[in-house]
């Protein structure tokens, strides 16, 4: 007897070994679940969110996190929204994305990203889309059921769905490759807005394939049935929730299978925004404003983020929580944000239904000697005068500095005294004064650039 | 399902379950279950080549332990006869046993001999042949080899030689007999059991008990790291030097080779430790296999702390029965007449030896490579042996003190520089290969410029994984040193504080989980030995 209750204690003792196991293990992971930085940081910030306080959350794909800057929306109106989202978010994960975010906010307004259900691909998920949509979640029933709904619509099967369960299991091949980053303190400021380096200068003109069809198109039998159910979640849950349809280049079957699903939503009574022909009434630039044909660069961004804004306090009428001292967290988060972005939105702050000038300046090779760089351009639109800026291509510094501002005449401009052996790159902002007000025209973001040379004699 | 994945675990964890949950008398059942389960799923129906073997080496057990017992009944009834009638009657037995027991060799060991040998004899024989100008008569097969085939069939032998000498009365249960010939901790790569040490603990009910599950969980996690984090690593940088040896020259190929002896080394000491861990936990003691022998100081104590219970089968069943056998005992006398007694006397022994490490290297796979490797191994033994004294005198003459710790570490890397270049024949391609490497290695012997000048990065590993491998290396040195010196790494850690231990327990359990080559992203591992 006296052995079996000795076995029986030791073995309670074994069990709470495991349990402090499976803690270590389950902490430890964060640091090896490091593959997909932007989605580790959506997901941190918001679960450090003040619990019940957000008017919304934003709920989708990468493209969530290029149209929708958190801090734009509380710049422009004090409302705080911010993101819940996943890269290649798949349909199936929303309802169980919102799920989680109603755990944190229940009260809030759900964004939902109906360009997140354009794919009509539904079965047949990589790995990568998995991982994208699950890692990095806290431990729940609804996480389980997610990597459950995610696995069943993949190829994998049996125990190799275990990475998903337990991440450390597919990440731990990278532990040579973790960096001080994967240690440090996440940086809550920013509120889920972007500041990557391709969202900030990254360009591509989409003007010469953006359209509108307007033709709904039949989506797929599963896509329909993940679409009612979310609505049905959405309704038996009696869910604030709000679709919105961001303008990306896309061909007539997705815009079609996105108007179908627009239309059932609205059958059902849950409102949408549609801006996909919205360009020309925001001023949008289909040439600028894009860094390919899904996602929004920072240009496209504030626009779009100051238009949903607008419907949102027109519609919703959230409080203007500027100022407010429990909001002190938000407004410094804001402050640093503009800090990171004004050289890539300065120009471009002003209100964009002054902008009238159209033309971009087309920039030449600039003429190198030595130390010194004359840079010349061709514009044929009305300014009053032209700023140039310039960014030194070394490092982590790829901000846009004013450096000069030449006349409205002038198509030339010698920048000397540069550093020798180095490349410099530079653009040309039109501006025209305006009731001495200056607005500033579209420029070419990608700049042109040029190497200095050894500085001989 | 090897050693290293998942389902063996939670194979392990249902099989340890079921047993202690069992009724004491049905446990030996619960074992059996669950061996041959574990082998259906490696092996399939290849189990009926295990079944067949068992079987028969059960039968001709039982046969022999029947012709025992007959010449022991005569005897006992006859013991006042003249000794000539006895010994007549004793060599006519005899004789039977022993054409009992060459059946029941020639049968396991045939099954073995064809199924991992025929292409190789067929192969040779082809050569000889075509050179001869008559073609290549012999075809090639495609032969499925049964898991563990190499150490069943030599636990069977031993079975039938220990029941034919008498040594042990034969199995008379045949379903514990299967349970004692597919145990399933040791069927894949040993140890190579004895029936007296195994059978009685297999058919023996164990009673749980905690400390034996904790030391069995802490050697199996032990076995892991060896294996996961040290051999599967050592791995990638060896592959590339002997798949491009060509581009190399210098210590580099012996670093190499070293470098494979060491992943041979963890890897098979790294699977036996998790054999022994699951059976310690069932309350069974499997042999060791390895007791440090990269501390050996000569390559004849090598071959005592490496692989042992393969080292004492073929001492026991090979090298005693031909050295004490009439023809070599004939070949002694006749050799101390003609060599003078010194060697004289050792003839026979080397000649005995001689074929011990010609058929150790020959049972590691049909390649003449293998032959080499054991030959070569042998021959250092026997020169030895043959020139201790010569040794002695010189060691005299230097006024080289044996016990000095300079010399034994001086001897234990010439030990190891030694097993490494024997290395080049098990991990070469083939003999030609080996002996290429070993040629291009003392070209340019002095230039050690590879250390430091980033040839080692382009192996396949970064900075980050030779240092990791570096330290882990270090950390079995560290443990096989303290066994070296009689200290249980185990005990010392259990006289340590709660805390401190579970805190050992959740580091081990960490590497393995982060820096064990396993998962989606690595190849699935499997041992070096596995394929035995």
């Amino acid at each position: 007897m006296d052995n079996t209750v000795k076995n029986h204690k030791l073995l309670l003792r074994a069990a709470l070994f495991l349990v402090v196991l499976a803690i270590a293990v389950y902490h430890l992971q964060g640091i090896f679940a490091y593959d997909d930085l932007y989605t580790y940081e959506d997901r941190t910030v918001f679960e450090t969110e003040k619990r019940g306080r957000l008017d919304g959350v934003y709920i989708g794909g990468s493209d969530v996190f290029s149209y929708w800057q958190p801090l734009f929306g509380w710049r422009d109106h004090g409302i705080a929204i911010e993101n819940w989202c996943a890269n290649s978010m798949r349909a199936v994960a929303v309802q169980y994305f919102i799920e989680e975010a109603r755990k944190r906010q229940p009260d809030a307004l759900f964004i939902l990203n109906l360009n997140t259900f354009k794919a009509q691909k539904t079965r047949g998920l990589a790995p990568e889309n998995i991982h994208r949509a699950v890692d990095y979640w806290p431990l729940s029933l609804n996480a389980i059921r997610l990597i459950h709904a995610m696995c069943e619509r993949s190829d994998i099967t049996g125990l190799d769905r275990l990475e998903f369960y337990l991440p450390i299991i597919r990440f731990h091949s990278g532990w040579d490759q973790l960096d001080a980053y994967a240690f440090g303190t996440l940086d809550e400021n920013y509120r889920t807005s972007f500041h990557g380096s391709s969202f900030m200068s990254g360009v591509k003109d989409i003007s010469d394939h953006y359209a509108i069809y307007d033709k709904p198109k039949p989506v797929s039998d599963d896509m329909r049935s993940i679409f009612g159910d979310l609505l049905d979640y959405c309704g038996e849950n009696n869910l604030k929730v709000l679709f919105v349809k961001v303008p990306q280049a896309l061909d007539a079957n997705h815009q079609g299978y996105l108007l179908t699903l627009q239309q059932m939503a609205e059958e059902r009574g849950y409102p949408c925004l549609d801006l996909f022909d919205q360009i020309d009434a925001l001023g949008m630039d289909l040439r600028q404003q894009w860094l390919n044909d899904d996602h929004t660069n920072i240009h496209g961004s504030l626009t779009v983020s100051k238009a949903i804004g607008d419907y949102l306090v027109e519609h919703y009428g959230f409080e203007d929580k500027r100022g407010l001292p429990a909001w002190a967290d938000w407004d410094a988060s804001a402050d640093a944000y503009m800090e990171i972005v004004k050289q890539y939105t300065l120009p471009l702050e002003r209100d964009h239904a002054k902008r009238i000038i159209t033309d971009i300046p087309v920039l030449n090779e600039p003429e190198v000697s030595g130390q010194s760089l004359r840079l010349s351009w061709k514009y044929d639109d009305q300014a009053d005068g032209f700023i140039i800026c310039r960014r030194c291509n070394s490092g982590d510094d790829m901000d846009w500095y004013e450096v000069g501002e030449a006349g409205a005449q002038a198509r030339e401009w010698l920048d000397d005294d540069l550093a020798r052996r180095k490349r410099y790159t530079y653009t040309v902002v039109p501006y025209v004064a305006l009731e001495g007000e200056t607005v500033y025209g579209a420029f070419d973001a990608r700049g042109i650039t040029a190497k200095t040379e050894e500085n001989i004699g | 399902m090897t050693f290293v994945t998942l389902p063996f675990f939670i194979f392990v964890a249902a099989v340890t379950l079921a047993y202690f949950l069992a009724p004491r008398q049905c446990r030996w059942v619960v074992l059996l279950l669950g061996s041959y389960y574990f082998y259906w799923t490696n092996s399939a129906w290849l189990v009926l080549v295990l079944l067949g073997t068992t079987w028969v080496t059960f039968g001709i057990g039982l046969w022999l332990q029947r012709v025992n017992d007959q010449k022991q009944t005569w005897l006992k009834a006859n013991g006042e006869l003249p000794w000539s009638e006895v010994s007549k009657y004793e060599n006519r037995i005899n004789r039977r046993a022993r054409c009992i027991l060459l059946l029941g060799v020639a049968i396991d060991l045939g099954a073995l001999l064809f199924l991992k040998y025929f292409n190789f004899f067929g192969q040779n024989i082809n050569r000889l042949l075509s050179g001869l100008g008559h073609g290549s008569p012999v075809p090639v097969l495609k032969l499925l080899l049964p898991l563990g085939i190499s150490f069943y069939t030599l636990q069977a032998i031993a079975y039938m030689v220990d029941v034919y000498r008498g040594d042990e009365r034969a199995d008379r249960n045949p379903f514990k007999f299967m349970l004692f010939m597919s145990f399933f901790p040791q069927i894949v790569q040993g140890p190579i059991p004895r029936h007296d040490k195994l059978a009685v603990q297999l058919y023996e009910p164990h009673d749980f008990d905690y400390t034996r599950m904790c030391y069995g969980v802490q050697l199996m996690v032990w076995g892991l790291i060896k294996k996961l984090v040290i051999a599967e690593r050592l791995a990638i940088p060896t592959n590339y030097l002997f798949d491009h040896f060509a581009d190399f020259k210098g210590p580099i190929l012996l670093f190499a080779s070293a470098m494979y002896g060491l992943q041979v080394y963890t890897d098979f000491s790294g699977g036996m430790d998790i054999a022994r861990g699951v059976a310690h936990i069932l309350g069974i003691e499997l042999e060791l296999n390895f007791t440090q022998p990269y501390f050996s100081s000569s390559i004849e104590e090598f071959w005592r702390r490496w692989h042992i219970t393969m080292g004492s089968w073929m001492k026991d069943y090979v090298f005693y029965p031909l050295s004490l056998s009439e023809p070599f005992t004939n070949l002694s006398r006749k050799c101390r007449k003609v060599m003078g007694k010194y060697i004289g006397k050792r003839i026979p022994a080397f000649l005995a030896m001689f074929i011990v490490y010609f058929l150790v290297g020959f049972w590691h796979g049909p390649n003449w490579k293998y032959v080499a490797y054991g030959i070569w191994n042998g021959v250092f033994i026997m020169s030895g042996i043959l020139l201790e004294s010569t040794y002695a005198r010189c060691r005299k003459k230097l006024g080289i003190q044996e016990k000095a710790v300079t010399w034994r570490l001086f001897r234990i890397i010439r030990t190891f520089i030694l097993v490494s270049i024997g290395r080049f024949f098990s991990g070469a391609a083939d003999l030609r290969t080996a002996l290429d490497m070993i040629g291009r290695m003392f070209m340019h012997w002095r230039d050690i410029t590879f250390i430091y000048n980033g040839t080692l990065l382009k192996a396949g590993l970064n900075t980050a994984n030779w240092f990791l491998l570096f330290v882990m290396l270090m950390l079995l040195f560290f443990v096989d040193f303290m066994h070296e010196k009689k200290v249980s790494f185990r005990q010392v850690l259990d006289e340590q504080p709660l805390v401190f231990r579970w805190l050992i327990y959740i580091a081990a359990v960490l590497v393995i989980l982060i820096f064990g080559y396993y998962g989606p992203q690595y190849d699935a591992a499997s041992f070096i030995y596995a394929g035995f």
